[in-house]
């Protein structure tokens, strides 16, 4: 009786105490305290009559923080009857025991287990991602029954749900939405798990709606800040986003369960993505070593040796993923995106077209072929592929997007040169299509006697007016930072009009992204980012004197602080900059690697490692065989070339004592300079502000000294514009010129520098010389009427009839509210040229705006001979 | 255009030109920048006005904010009253056949609906402005109002033989605006002479100016924060795109801004020599044939319109030849 009452008394208070200690263990567990939710749970499960629900639980915590031998044995140890075989399903399934998973799920989904429901969903997930589609909708069909005929569902019956639902939306893009109601169900039935809101952002960046997946994912940690799957949600928003990040939270995710497939997988991806074969190989490995059978792992692992050219490989891991899934989309589907990733447009192609071979429903994979189809110049098939993907799949933004500009096509002109298949906005057309051509042409000349070779033509060349439809085009996305992009043969970049001028010179990204067209032909596409991405700009520097990246101070300060990466690694700053920067400054190095390269080795080494690449081989081989050193003698040998090359500016650049102010005074600067004469921006600064104080002699020799400490500084505001001032200023015309055609020469974009150039020559009588400025201005700008009329004027005079009809031309085509006079200046331009036809029809034109336009009705009757 | 011009040609009397009157009201500024800015817009205005284009200096008013500040060339502040005194004045002393040309350079403001430019005192109201020019009447009659949120200021002073240009098309764009700046480039320089027929018509006037804002903040990258509107049909209801055709743009295109050497020669020519008045009438029968053929472009052949085209040019050019042979202008 006592022992009864005793019991009772244990029994009355062990009720609440139990329940307190469910209560605080799943507290634990969903704050992320996981060693203190496992202690609490195993405490509970020793107890005698401990119910599944315990030792469920228990697994649950188990797997999440990987001790899935631990889980699984206690599962069994348990008895492992109907209402723990989901629970077991769910270890199994983590670990990659397919089979034994699907046996438990059915054991429990038929066993009418409490939470068969979400057996059900974890079996109908397992049969679909084996390929087992029709069983597996049909499964999912079946919550929607659920839902709509139950009562009250619990949070883990929602969950299930909006999994089922989220599945079906492959053949109805409307439940999406459903799934995402059910979702947030879920995390109203029970606000303290982390899992609604993880499941809501693994939908909604499956959704591409990046905003609301940080913010889903972002309630999930800041319940629990460890939450695996909520690390790995954010990381993979940040990746999305292209934010940085996504690293540090993978590792974190790692931290609380080492043994997660998805983190290593994702790694393993990041990784490829970066062309860091080796990592990414690792982490693959780590990833089937918890979960042979997790197929994001074997995908990647195959992308991985498709891109190495590893055949035997590639077909291995295949081989691998299809026996576990035979509809093999999600494999096809990442060796395309992996292969875009290495520019590999055409295989992407390939590999996406047997995606949609093998399932209907794979809409991203859909996309990604008509994406491609675009980038290797299929129009027609991809924008057909693509308007497939976006009807199965509305809430895509970049096939959106890219349908959206496809629209715009029909404002586009394509028009034909030798090489070329130019694709030009019908507004702009007549102006840029003589100068895009020329340039062009030449370009490809020069390029193809420099590289023995040429690649497919033609050559498709498109400019888009409007930057963020370059970027869609490129992306799908707007915010792409870049100028231009080479997919091979065809080229897409920004018009000059979409930019202001002098942000950037289109006819130096022509010949960089034709370069790229070159290098991508002769290697298959197999050339890394680092070595293109240099060659492009030494092939820029050979275009014309100025063009390229110029040198820059921070540039200086970043390799004197060693964070650039060494010659032999310089992928890592393209793929994996550490800073924003980085990008920028390795595109300078790598271009430097080349001018160290021709100095050395002759210009046919880099040819050489090209056709290199082009047979598969890497760049630590083929340093060895081309250059016939170590990489850390590579190394070093550029680095000593870096430090050689840039000795002056290293050294006058070297920031002694505090920074000057922005605002500091003359007599600051004065003192500063004093203080550090062999400091460049003081010596600079003091120049500048001597100018400004009237002081002119004063200031030419502290500009002079800047331009001795640092004569390669390229920003306009350098001593060479300041002192071109002076010169003018003293009537000194040929020394300005010289100045500003010094400054020209090192700034690619100058545009004012070179107009400026052009004014002085013209004072100075050197036609030639002013119409040359002039040139190499309309190469950064060639909207402005009243450059081209100069030119034109200064062509005639030279008697370059065929240049001033070009000018005139392109007069006539910046629409100039008096187009009588400016058909009037062409058609003269044109009789000039001996073009009589043609400037019979110019006059033509210039007379029906103005038909008494005296001088034109005289030509027209000169055009006539005479006498009408 | 031309037809009309020379039907005013011909059918004016001989005995007296038609003479443009000009007046110039820059508002308050501001601060200097503006103020150097609009002063710089008027007087370009007012030099092009008077050496480029002939306009006499006694037919220029100029009311702005300091007349110290260039001597002789601001006649008076402006305000509503200095303004209503220098149009009533205009209305005693301008011939009957005289044009008026009213050029507005400042701020413009539209509160409760209602378009203001700004002036020292009270603001002008169009409603003010419209009585002044009743005054005027019925001598043909210009308002550019190059302020911002000027729009408002068409429905008001529409009426016959008044051609209203507003640099705005509404109130509700009230940035600061830059189509005086390019009307002044207008007068004051080449490349305005659309037709070549050596004078500046207000449609031409207004066409430059419109077209180089466009192109201004084309190039600067911005959002087109003006767009300049034109009535002068009388029914209250500006176009963007005048014509000088039909409705909107037929007075514009005979409203010529001072006059242009070559055809007051001609015209007194003409006077005295009915040969060259033949010819002259010839000329605008070939130029009548060219009207037609242009009209007609859209369904033509491109290669047979330009045959017609090119043998009513030579037609044209041949007679112009003879009547400058016979000491007619162009």
């Amino acid at each position: 009786m006592i022992r009864r009452l005793v019991a009772a008394g244990v029994l009355a208070c062990a009720a609440p105490l139990a329940a307190q200690s469910r209560g605080a263990a799943l507290e634990a567990w969903q704050t992320g305290k996981y060693d203190e939710a496992i202690a609490a749970y195993q405490e509970l499960a020793q107890r005698p009559g401990a119910p599944p629900d315990v030792h469920r639980d228990l697994a649950r915590v188990l797997l999440e923080v990987g001790r899935t031998d631990e889980a699984e044995r206690g599962l069994r140890a348990a008895g492992a009857g109907p209402d723990l075989s989901n629970a077991l399903g769910e270890v199994l399934l983590a670990t990659g025991k397919l089979d034994a998973a699907e046996a438990a799920f059915r054991a429990a989904a038929d066993g009418r287990a409490r939470d068969g429901v979400l057996a059900r969903a974890n079996l109908a997930e397992l049969l679909w991602n084996r390929g087992r589609r029709a069983e597996a909708l049909r499964m999912f069909d079946a919550f929607i029954d659920l839902y709509n005929q139950s009562g009250r569902l619990g949070a883990a019956e929602l969950m299930a749900v909006g999994r089922a639902v989220a599945h079906l939306g492959a053949t109805n893009p409307q439940l999406f939405q459903d799934a995402l109601m059910a979702f947030d169900q879920a995390s109203g039935a029970a606000p303290g798990d982390p899992l609604p809101k993880v499941l809501a952002g693994e939908l909604f960046l499956e959704k591409y709606n990046g905003t609301e997946a940080h913010a889903s994912f972002k309630e999930a940690l800041a319940r629990n800040p460890k939450h695996p799957a909520a690390l790995l949600g954010e990381a993979r928003a940040l990746a999305f986003d292209g934010a940085p990040g996504a690293r540090a939270l993978i590792q974190l995710a790692l931290g609380v369960n080492p043994r997660s497939a998805p983190a290593h997988a994702l790694l393993a991806r990041m990784a490829l993505e970066s062309e860091d074969f080796a990592t990414s190989v690792r982490e693959a490995d780590a990833a089937l070593a918890a979960n042979p059978a997790s197929v994001e792992a074997l995908a990647v692992l195959a992308a991985g040796r498709f891109l190495a050219g590893d055949q035997r490989g590639f077909e291995a891991a295949r081989d691998r993923a299809l026996a576990i899934d035979p509809t093999g989309a999600e494999l096809f589907t990442t060796v395309a995106e992996m292969s875009v990733q290495h520019r590999r447009y055409a295989e992407a192609v390939a590999m996406a077209g047997r995606a949609v071979a093998l399932d209907s429903l794979a809409w991203g994979a859909r996309g990604l072929l008509g994406m491609n189809q675009l980038r290797v110049g299929a129009i027609a098939e991809g924008r057909a592929n693509l308007e497939r993907a976006f009807a199965g799949d509305p809430y895509n933004v970049w096939f959106k997007n890219t349908l959206d500009l496809l629209d715009t096509f029909s404002r586009y002109r394509t028009v034909r040169t030798p090489h070329y298949e130019l694709f030009l906005r019908e507004d702009e057309a007549d102006l840029l299509e003589p100068y895009v051509a020329a340039l062009g042409e030449e370009a490809f000349t020069a390029l193809a006697r420099r590289y023995g070779t040429e690649p497919p033509t033609p050559i498709r060349l498109e400019l888009f007016p409007r930057h963020a439809d370059f970027s869609v085009r490129t992306l799908g996305l707007t915010g792409l930072g870049a100028l231009g992009v080479a997919f091979g043969s065809v080229l897409v970049m920004d018009s000059p009009s979409a930019h202001e001028p002098g942000e950037f010179n289109w006819g130096s990204t022509l010949w960089h992204e034709l370069a790229h067209a070159f290098h991508l032909g002769m290697t298959k596409n197999r050339v890394p980012r680092w070595f293109t991405e240099g060659l492009a700009v030494h092939e820029q520097r050979a275009g014309r004197p100025g063009w390229g990246h110029p040198v820059s101070l921070s540039f200086l300060d970043a390799y004197r602080e060693g964070r650039l990466a060494p010659a032999s690694n310089l992928n890592r700053g393209f793929m994996q900059p550490d800073y924003p920067e980085e990008v920028i400054h390795s595109y300078f190095l790598s271009s430097l690697v080349f001018a160290w390269m021709e100095q050395t080795h002759g210009k046919d080494a880099a040819v050489r490692m090209l056709k290199g690449y082009g047979e598969g081989k890497d760049t630590p081989a083929l340093v060895r065989e081309v250059l016939g050193m170590d990489p850390p003698a590579f190394d070093k040998a550029v680095d000593d070339y870096v430090r050689e090359r840039y000795a002056d500016a290293f050294r006058s650049t070297i920031l002694v004592g505090d920074p000057l102010p922005p605002d500091a005074p003359l007599e600051a600067v004065q003192a500063a300079a004093r203080r550090n004469p062999g400091y460049f921006p003081a010596r600079l600064r003091l120049g500048q502000l001597l100018v400004e104080a009237g002081k002119p002699a004063e200031a030419e020799v502290e500009l002079k000294e800047a331009l001795r400490l640092f004569p390669t500084y390229a920003e306009v505001d350098g001593p060479y514009l300041y002192l071109a001032r002076i010169h003018r200023e003293r009537k000194e015309l040929d020394r300005a010129a010289n100045a500003l055609l010094q400054l020209g020469n090192l700034n690619e974009s100058a545009y004012e520098v070179h107009v400026l150039e052009a004014d002085v020559r013209r004072e100075m009588g050197d036609l030639a010389g002013a119409a040359g400025a002039l040139e190499r201005a309309l190469l950064v700008n060639p909207y402005d009427l009243a450059v081209h009329q100069k030119l034109a004027d200064m062509d005639t005079q030279l008697g370059r009839h065929d240049a001033a009809v070009r000018e005139r031309r392109a007069v006539v085509a910046l629409n100039p509210v008096d187009r009588a006079e400016a058909h009037y200046r062409l058609a003269r331009a044109l009789l000039q040229a001996g073009s009589r036809d043609e400037a019979r029809r110019e006059v033509l034109r210039s007379l029906e705006a103005a038909p008494n336009y005296e001088q034109a009705l005289e030509l027209l009757l000169e055009l006539r001979g005479g006498g009408g | 255009m031309l037809l009309a011009g020379i039907a005013l040609a011909l059918g004016a009397a001989p005995l007296r030109a038609q003479d443009t009157h000009l007046v110039l009201v820059v508002g308050l500024s501001g601060d200097d920048r503006y103020r150097e800015r609009f002063r710089g817009w008027a007087s370009t205005i007012r030099d092009g006005a008077v050496d480029r284009l002939g306009v006499s200096e006694a037919n220029v008013v100029w009311l702005g904010d300091d007349p110290t500040a260039t001597p002789g060339r601001i006649h008076d502040r402006a305000t509503v009253a200095n303004l209503r005194t220098a149009l009533a004045g205009l209305a005693q002393r301008a011939g009957a056949a005289d044009r008026v040309v009213l050029v507005l350079i400042g701020h413009g403001t539209e509160r409760e609906g209602k378009p203001l430019f700004n002036l020292t005192g009270p603001d002008l109201t169009p409603t003010d402005l419209s009585l002044m020019l009743g005054a005027l009447a019925p001598r043909r009659v210009a308002v550019v109002n190059t302020s911002s949120a000027c729009g408002g200021f068409v429905a008001e002073l529409s009426g016959p033989g008044r051609t209203i240009i507003a640099a705005t098309r509404s109130g509700r764009e009230n940035n600061e605006t830059w189509f005086a700046g390019f009307f002044a480039d207008a007068l004051a320089k080449d490349g305005s002479d659309l037709d070549k027929d050596g004078r500046i018509s207000l449609l031409e006037a207004f066409e430059y100016a419109r077209r180089e804002t466009g192109r201004y903040f084309e190039e600067k990258k911005l959002l087109v924060t003006e767009h300049a509107v034109l009535d002068d049909d009388g029914d209250g209801e500006a176009t963007m795109e005048p014509t000088p055709g039909q409705g909107d743009g037929v007075l514009a295109g005979a409203f010529y801004v001072g006059g242009g050497a070559r055809s007051a020669e001609t015209q007194a020519a003409a006077a005295n020599d009915p040969v060259l008045r033949g010819l002259l009438t010839e000329r605008a029968a070939v130029e009548e044939k060219l009207a037609t053929l242009r009209a007609r472009k859209a369904e033509m052949q491109a290669d047979a319109y330009d045959r017609e085209l090119e043998t009513l040019l030579v037609e044209l050019a041949l007679k112009s030849r003879e009547i400058k042979e016979h000491g007619g202008g162009g």
